[in-house]
C-alpha cells in the first residue's frame, strides 16, 4: 500500500504543440480507490501511463509514498497494471503467466509456488494453471491479468479500462470481484474507464477529465449530486441531465418552452445573474408529474424498476429525457404536465459552464 | 454444408491443381532421379536408360562413398560451417532485427532503408571477394582454419532481418509494456517475450540459413584453399569436374564394379542431401499458425 501523489503534471507528445495532460494535480492516499474517467483522448490513460512510467512526464513530479519516482524505471516503482487487452504472454501457462514477475525478481522456488497458488486460489483460477490463455474465456484471461499484478503485492495497482472487452454480463460480476478484491487487499489503486457505472460504483474519488484538464475531482455522491461544471453534469449520470437555456427574471425562470417559479433560496443563489441567460440542469429523475411544462412523449422505454420517456418540451423541437418510477404506459404522442424537483435544479453560468451555487 | 462450386471456379481449380502439380513433379524429379541414377548399375546408366526409376539396382556406389575418407572429412567441414554458421547469422538477424523494431531508435528509418538497400542493389561480386579477403586475414592472425571465415563473412540476409523486424513488430505493445512493469530488463525482453512470441519466423530463418550454409559452394571454394577444410559442395563439385573433364586423377570406378562414376556422384549428391530432409519435419512444426494467440484481445 501506498499514497501518491502527482504535483503539476504535463504531458506533451513531440511533434505536437497541445498538451494531452494539463497541470494535474493528485493527492491519493494509502488504500483509496481513485478511478479516472472522460470520454476518449481525454488523456485518463496517459495520466496512468505516466504513472506506471511507461509514459514520460513532461513537467511535473510524481511521488510514491513521498519518493520522488518522477523519471524512475517502471520496474523501480513497485507498481503493477492490468492492461485493457489482457496483454498475457501467449506462450506461457497461467502458472507461467502468474510467477513471471516473481521470475524476474529471482525468489526462490517455494515462495514463488506459494504466492500463485494463493493468487490463483483468491481468483478462482486453480483449475487453469496449466492452461495457456488461447484456451481460456475473456473472463479467465482478465482475471489471470488481474492475478498477475495481484501476485506480486505492489504498492499501487494500474487498472487501464480492464473490463472494457467484457460482455456486459461479465463486466458486471469482474466489477463485483474487483470491489472485493480492494476490499480484501487494501490496496491503493488508480483505474481508468470511460464507463461511469464503474467509476460510480468503485470509486472511493472520482477524476473527471476532459482534454487533459481535470474537471472535478470528488466521491460519486459529490460528483453526482454537486457537479462543478456542465461537462461533469452531462458526463456522470445516465441518461445525461436535461439542459435547458433559460433567463432569471423576476423570481421566476423563463425559457421558450416553460416558466418556473424559483424559491427564495434560488433566488438567493441567482442574484447576480439577474435578467441574464443561464442554463439550468435537471436530471430524468428530479421530475413528476405537475403543472409546470409541457411534455409530448415520442418513444418510452419500460426498465421494470423505472420508465424513460424521450420527449420534446411543449411545442418546439427541444428534446429532454425523463424517468417516471415504476411501469408506466404513456403513448407516443401523449401529452404530459411535469414539473421538476425544485430541491435538485443545476444552474450553470452560460458563459463559463462552471455551476452557480 | 457444403458450398456448391460453380462453373468458372471448377475450372480455376482445375487448372490451378494442374499447374501445381506439375511444378511440384518439376521439384520433386531431381530428387527421384538421383536416387534413381546412385542407384543403377553402371550398364543402364552408360546406355542412358535411367529416367526415373532405378534399373539394374546396385548399392556398389554408396558403398564407394562410404569407403571415401575425404568425403567424411568433408562433410564434417560443411556440419561445422552450417552449425555454427546458422547460429552466428540466426544471432546477428535476431540483434539487427530486434533494434530496428524499436520504434524509439534514432535514425531508424534510414537505418532500415541502408539494409533493405542491399537487397535492392547487390554489391557485386569484388566488394564480397574484399570483404571475405579481409575476414580472412583477420582470422589468420589467429588460426589458419579458414572455415571459421566462411562462418563470419558470409554474415546475415538482409531479407532475414526484415522478416523477424516485421515479426517482432507484431508483438503486441501491450505484451512489452506488460513485461516491462513486470520488471522485465532489455534483455529478458528479448528472450522471454519477442524471441518465444517470434518461433515460427525465427524457425523460418533459421531453415533459410542453415539450407543456404549446407549448399554453400562458391565462396568457400574462393577461399578455402587447402583441401581439409573444404565444405562437402566444393569437394562433390571437383569430384563432378575430374570426372566430365576426364582428367588423369579423376575418380574410376575399380575394374568389375557394377555402378559408374556419375553413380558415385550421385550417391554423394543424396547422402549429402540427408541431414537437410532429417532435419526439415523437427522445423517445420514451428511454422504452426496460432502460437500467439490469446495474448491480448484483439
Amino acid at each position: 500500500m501506498a499514497k501518491l501523489s502527482l504535483k503539476n503534471i504535463d504531458k506533451i507528445y513531440p511533434n505536437t504543440n497541445a498538451k494531452a495532460v494539463d497541470n494535474f494535480n493528485l493527492d491519493i492516499a494509502d488504500g483509496e480507490f481513485v478511478v479516472l474517467v472522460g470520454s476518449s483522448g481525454c488523456g485518463k490513460s496517459t495520466t496512468l501511463r505516466m504513472v506506471a512510467g511507461l509514459e514520460e512526464i513532461s513537467s511535473g513530479q510524481l511521488f510514491i509514498d513521498d519518493k520522488n519516482v518522477t523519471n524512475a524505471a517502471p520496474k523501480d516503482r513497485d507498481i503493477a497494471m492490468v492492461f485493457q487487452n489482457y496483454a498475457l504472454y501467449p506462450q506461457m501457462t497461467v502458472y507461467q503467466n502468474l510467477a513471471f514477475s516473481l521470475i524476474l525478481s529471482k525468489q526462490n522456488k517455494e515462495e514463488i509456488h506459494k504466492k500463485v497458488m494463493d493468487t490463483a486460489e483468491i481468483l478462482g483460477l486453480k483449475n487453469q494453471l496449466n492452461k495457456t490463455p488461447n484456451q481460456l474465456s475473456g473472463g479467465q484471461r482478465q482475471r489471470v491479468a488481474v492475478g498477475r499484478a495481484i501476485v506480486r503485492k505492489p504498492k499501487v495497482f494500474l487498472f487501464d479500462e480492464p473490463l472494457s472487452n467484457l460482455d456486459a454480463k461479465l463486466r458486471n460480476s469482474m466489477r463485483h470481484e474487483l470491489k472485493i478484491l480492494h476490499q480484501q487487499l487494501k490496496s491503493t489503486m488508480i483505474y481508468v474507464t470511460h464507463d461511469q457505472i464503474e467509476a460510480l460504483t468503485l470509486a472511493d474519488r472520482i477524476v473527471v477529465m476532459s482534454y487533459g484538464v481535470v474537471q472535478q475531482v470528488g466521491t460519486p455522491l459529490q460528483l453526482y449530486q454537486y457537479p462543478d461544471n456542465l461537462f461533469v453534469a452531462s458526463f456522470i449520470g445516465l441518461p445525461q441531465m436535461n439542459f435547458f437555456d433559460v433567463m432569471v427574471t423576476d423570481g421566476k425562470l423563463k425559457s421558450d418552452e416553460f416558466e418556473i417559479k424559483l424559491s427564495q433560496q434560488h433566488i438567493a443563489v441567482l442574484q447576480s445573474k439577474m435578467n441574464e441567460n443561464i442554463i439550468l440542469g435537471v436530471r430524468p429523475e428530479d421530475v413528476q408529474i405537475g403543472i409546470d411544462l409541457d411534455f409530448c412523449v415520442n418513444i418510452r422505454e419500460n426498465l421494470g424498476q423505472y420508465t424513460l420517456l424521450h420527449g420534446t418540451i411543449g411545442n418546439t423541437e427541444k428534446k429532454a429525457v425523463f424517468k417516471l418510477f415504476g411501469w408506466t404506459e404513456q403513448k407516443s404522442g401523449e401529452k404530459l404536465k411535469l414539473s421538476f424537483n425544485s430541491q435538485k435544479m443545476h444552474f450553470f453560468d452560460a458563459r463559463t459552464k462552471k455551476a452557480i451555487r | 454444408m457444403l458450398k456448391r462450386l460453380d462453373s468458372s471456379e471448377i475450372v480455376f481449380k482445375i487448372i490451378a491443381y494442374f499447374f501445381l502439380t506439375v511444378f511440384a513433379l518439376f521439384c520433386l524429379y531431381p530428387f527421384v532421379y538421383s536416387l534413381s541414377a546412385s542407384l543403377s548399375g553402371a550398364d543402364a546408366m552408360e546406355r542412358g536408360k535411367v529416367i526415373l526409376w532405378p534399373l539394374q539396382v546396385q548399392f556398389e556406389a554408396f558403398s564407394a562413398v562410404f569407403a571415401e575418407r575425404m568425403f567424411w572429412v568433408n562433410y564434417a567441414n560443411t556440419l561445422f560451417v552450417t552449425f555454427y554458421g546458422t547460429i552466428f547469422s540466426v544471432i546477428t538477424t535476431i540483434m539487427g532485427a530486434y533494434t530496428l523494431s524499436k520504434r524509439g531508435l534514432p535514425f531508424r528509418t534510414f537505418l532500415s532503408f541502408f539494409i533493405v538497400f542491399t537487397m535492392w542493389f547487390v554489391a557485386g561480386f569484388v566488394p564480397q571477394y574484399l570483404n571475405y579477403l579481409a575476414t580472412k586475414n583477420f582470422f589468420n592472425l589467429f588460426t589458419n582454419d579458414n572455415k571459421w571465415v566462411v562462418v563470419v563473412a558470409m554474415g546475415m540476409a538482409a531479407f532475414n532481418v526484415v522478416l523477424l523486424r516485421n515479426a517482432f513488430e507484431n508483438v503486441p505493445k501491450e505484451i512489452e509494456e506488460a513485461a516491462i512493469v513486470d520488471g522485465a530488463t532489455e534483455s529478458q525482453l528479448l528472450r522471454k517475450v519477442y524471441l518465444p512470441m517470434s518461433k515460427a519466423t525465427i524457425a523460418t530463418i533459421t531453415l533459410f540459413y542453415a539450407i543456404s550454409r549446407w549448399n554453400g559452394y562458391f565462396w568457400a571454394s574462393v577461399i578455402v584453399d587447402n583441401a581439409n577444410q573444404m565444405p562437402l559442395q566444393v569437394f562433390i563439385r571437383n569430384r563432378l569436374s575430374e570426372i566430365l573433364n576426364g582428367g588423369e586423377g579423376a575418380f574410376k570406378p575399380p575394374l568389375g564394379a557394377n555402378y559408374t562414376a556419375m553413380s558415385f556422384v550421385y550417391a554423394m549428391v543424396v547422402v549429402a542431401i540427408v541431414p537437410i530432409i532429417v532435419v526439415y519435419p523437427y522445423i517445420q512444426k514451428y511454422f504452426a499458425k496460432g502460437v500467439n494467440m490469446g495474448g491480448v484481445k484483439e
